[in-house]
């Protein structure tokens, strides 16, 4: 008996062959996170200009979050190559001892991870320049207030005077972390 | 009846014996080298000990971020959350990915 058998189309395989590659190529390492924190960010940009302001927040907060993260395993010792799963748990107990407070959120917070930076920095005697730490500040606390990880749960049907007041937040938040994006090296070195 | 909220991202459900056992080891380690888990601690002595290596085929099913995690919390159990806080790197190998990565326990 003939039996159906749907296969996938081209587009299709191509994509798995592209999940396949990228998970073959095992734990994501910090350049990994580097690089896709730039492309997340564009994403986002792209966005916010096809009028899609809550999809738009929510790279550019997964983005903000990549650089964050990166740059205090980076300042921690981590090289690019590194993995960064095995730093999690670590991270974790840091902010626990050192910054109780500040929730972790699955590791997803952005304060969480602004913390971790300037803690990790302040044991090795190496603070950030006051302004630039309070640049820091500034701008991941609007961020965090915008931007949270489980926004991907939510649908962005808002009403009209609130999705005009998320249009308004937006460019801001893109601005914010592109200044991420710009003083990485910067958080980090 | 317990009534528990979900979280997000649970624990795998061997996460709460592997960390016992895992602390069990780092509290009295066997004598027998080649006895797994091994825990490969750095840097050597007298610095303090920043990256935790284990190397453990019981956890060949759970993510890096899972091994981390429980290799983390065993520590801190077995000497405490300021310890624990002094690392940079938990690390959870199977003995095939130490073998690859060329990390040998002998």
């Amino acid at each position: 008996m003939a039996q159906h058998v749907s296969l996938p189309s081209a587009a299709t395989l191509a994509l798995v062959l592209l999940r396949r590659e990228l998970e073959a190529n095992g734990a994501e390492t910090l350049q990994d996170l580097v690089l896709a924190a730039d492309d997340r960010f564009w994403d986002a940009y792209e966005l916010a200009t096809q009028g899609r302001p809550f999809a738009a927040i929510y790279l550019a907060g997964f983005a903000g979050e990549m650089l964050l993260k990166t740059a205090g395993f980076r300042f921690d010792g981590a090289l690019p190559g590194d993995a960064v799963q095995p730093r999690l748990g670590p991270a974790k107990a840091f902010g626990a001892a050192r910054f109780p407070t500040i929730a972790f959120e699955s590791y997803h917070s952005l304060r969480f991870w602004v913390a971790f930076l300037e803690h990790k920095r302040a044991d090795a005697a190496r603070p950030l320049d006051p302004s630039l730490l309070s640049e820091l500040h500034k701008r991941v606390d609007h961020a965090h207030e915008i931007w949270w990880v489980s926004m991907r749960y939510r649908a962005a049907s808002v009403p009209s005077g609130v999705a005009a007041a998320v249009q308004s937040d937006l460019h801001p938040l893109l601005e914010e972390i592109d200044w991420l994006r710009k003083s990485h090296a910067a958080l980090w070195s | 009846m317990s009534f528990r909220r979900a979280t997000a991202r649970s624990r795998p459900l061997s996460a709460a014996d592997l960390e016992a056992r895992l602390e069990q080891e780092m509290r009295n380690p066997n004598t027998r080298i080649d006895a797994q888990p091994i825990v490969i601690a750095e840097p050597p002595d007298p610095d303090p000990i920043t990256r935790l290596f284990v190397i453990w085929d019981d956890w060949a099913d759970l993510g890096q971020q899972d091994r981390s995690e429980i290799i983390t919390n065993a520590y801190e159990k077995a000497f405490g959350l300021p310890a624990a806080a002094t690392l940079s790197v938990a690390m959870g190998l199977t003995s095939v990915d130490a073998s690859r990565m060329g990390i040998s326990t002998r």
